[in-house]
């Protein structure tokens, strides 16, 4: 109970902070304009549309490039105690590292998906005045939390755990060289993420629970609802699998001191 | 809650020994802590605060042994500590980052929670800016934000390192008083570079230097210490020189008066004084061989 309560708080005020960042809403809005301008608006409406599969295509299009932000956006979280001085004040609390840990990973991570999921709800809305169809809104949740929740969880974590050890801006240019390589790079010109089961933009669930799919490599994923459910369980465990070997090394870290 | 050291140390890195098997007895009360930038002072209070791991010796606090984990999660309940930089989240009020740190702290009951944080914004004169983002506050609202997390939850044992820096001359003066007022049946550990703190609060104290306790006992047998050996003089010509330190200077009309410690009288026309606090410092600090 006591590691619940001071995991409660950690996730709290790591949340609000985030939250508070201009930069956070500054960065997804303005992606968020390029996506819509250069993507959104001059693809035609496909008239009869199957609107789940709509909403699919529509959030799964908008959130690759804003997924592709939030490592940016997440990268100074885990280093911000020691830059703000906090770290000292934080190791003589009973609280142990563990709920401190895990509490800021839930909560940045859910406050960095918050503009995320209002451009995704903003894109469907413009859609739905186009339709006329207001039960799109009722979809978004869920093609929102298949597609794109999983990749942001997975993103969150390991800008988490490799800012420990890595620069903030080194960790920043590798990000964006991985986010080229595991999504954009066709496998058959070099091994990569793409296209496999580990690719964070959702391409797996989109196209295996929604019946549309993310272009790879020249074709479009076709994938059952169990590849999906693969997909997106395998993200989360690599997110927990990073976090734990976090929480580990900051443990060895305390320890040593 | 009594402290007991014995044979403490800490060595950094292998080879770097900033504590060196210090024997020490923090009674009950204010407990002052003196010494030079590297004395190991810092050092410490971080393995009091249960944040450092002593290499070897021992370091009770109450009943709790801080070379176990037991131990060190036992005293972080009953602690309030204030480092000597504070860092604060400048996105969040002063009522939020006390929430939290209360959070943080074990405060389970959030009413209560939150009229504790209210009656320390008003203790440390915060109240009518608990609202406004920290980022907005100067260095001396950090360091009183700092003093209201200290006591958030009435600790039985309060580290203090350096409290009083950034602060003016009256809410020092308001700050000694309250941890007066909050010492009694618990430990209050001071660490300051300014002696008069000292000399205002705290009955017993320890001198450290270079990782050893140069001094412990009662804060008036340090003066002592220097008893016989505390002169001013009044010149015009050049600062008095020789086997002496100059302990302040002051512009007197046309000359300057020196307060000096020496063993020997400087000149013939100085005047033997009373010692301070501070002049027993600069006179244990020589007779140890640490140059001011």
């Amino acid at each position: 109970m006591k590691t619940a309560h001071g995991f409660s708080g950690s996730f709290k005020y790591e949340f609000l902070m985030q939250l508070r960042r201009p930069a956070l809403w500054l960065v997804i809005l303005v992606t968020g304009l390029f996506v819509f301008g250069s993507t959104i608006l001059p693809s035609p409406l496909e008239q009869g549309a199957n609107p789940l599969h709509l909403v699919a295509d529509k959030t799964s299009t908008v959130a690759f490039f804003l997924l592709a932000t939030t490592g940016i956006l997440l990268a100074d979280r885990s280093p911000r105690d020691r830059a703000l001085k906090t770290t000292e004040l934080l190791k003589s609390f009973p609280t142990s590292l563990g709920a401190r840990w895990w509490g800021k990973y839930l909560g940045v991570t859910l406050a960095t998906a918050v503009p995320i999921a209002l451009l995704c709800l903003a894109t469907i809305g413009y859609y739905a005045l186009l339709t006329r169809d207001m039960s799109l809104f009722a979809l978004e949740p869920l093609v929102f939390a298949a597609i794109v929740l999983p990749g942001i969880f997975f993103i969150g974590a390991f800008s988490l755990v490799c800012t420990l050890a890595l620069p903030t801006a080194l960790y920043s240019i590798l990000f964006i060289g991985y986010w080229v390589w595991g999504n954009l790079v066709p496998p058959r010109l070099m091994p990569t993420l793409n296209c496999t089961l580990l690719m964070p933009s959702g391409g797996y669930a989109e196209s295996g629970f929604f019946g549309g799919g993310a272009v790879c490599d020249g074709s479009t994923v076709t994938a059952t609802a169990a590849q999906a459910w693969e997909s997106i369980l395998l993200l989360l465990a690599c997110a927990a699998l990073a976090m734990l070997i976090g929480q580990f090394y900051l443990n060895w870290r305390t320890a040593k001191a | 809650m009594q402290i007991e050291i014995e044979r403490l140390s800490k060595t950094y890195g292998g080879n770097i020994q900033a504590l060196k098997e210090i024997d020490l007895v923090i009674p009950s009360g204010m407990f002052g802590l003196l010494g030079p930038n590297g004395a190991g002072k810092t050092t410490l209070m971080r393995i009091l605060a249960g944040i450092l791991r002593p290499s070897a010796g021992t370091a009770r606090v109450g009943m709790y042994d801080l070379k176990t984990n037991e131990g060190r999660l036992a005293v972080k309940r009953v602690l309030g500590y204030l480092p000597q930089e504070l860092g604060v989240y400048p996105d969040l009020t002063a009522g939020e980052f006390l929430d939290y740190i209360g959070i943080l702290k074990g405060m389970r009951n959030a009413t209560a929670r939150h009229a504790r944080v209210h009656e320390l914004l008003e203790t440390v004169g915060l109240a009518e800016v608990a609202t406004r983002p920290l980022k907005a506050f100067s260095g001396g609202m950090k360091r009183r934000i700092g003093i209201a997390q200290a006591l958030l939850n009435d600790p039985q044992l309060l580290i203090v390192d350096e409290p009083t820096a950034g602060l003016d001359p009256e809410e020092r003066i308001r700050f000694r008083n309250l941890l007066v007022t909050l010492a009694g049946d618990r430990s209050v550990l001071l660490s300051t570079h300014i002696v008069e703190d000292i000399a205002q609060t705290c009955p017993r104290l320890a001198v450290l230097s270079a990782g050893r306790v140069m001094f412990q006992g009662e804060t008036r047998e340090l003066l002592q210490a220097a008893r016989g050996q505390v002169w001013t003089l009044d010149t015009t010509g050049p600062a008095p020189v020789g086997d002496l330190t100059v302990v302040s200077a002051l512009n007197v009309g046309a000359g300057m008066r020196y307060r000096v410690v020496a063993q020997e009288r400087p000149n013939a026309a100085a005047q033997q004084v009373e010692p301070n606090l501070e002049d027993g410092y600069v006179a244990l600090m020589r007779r140890n061989g640490t140059a001011l």
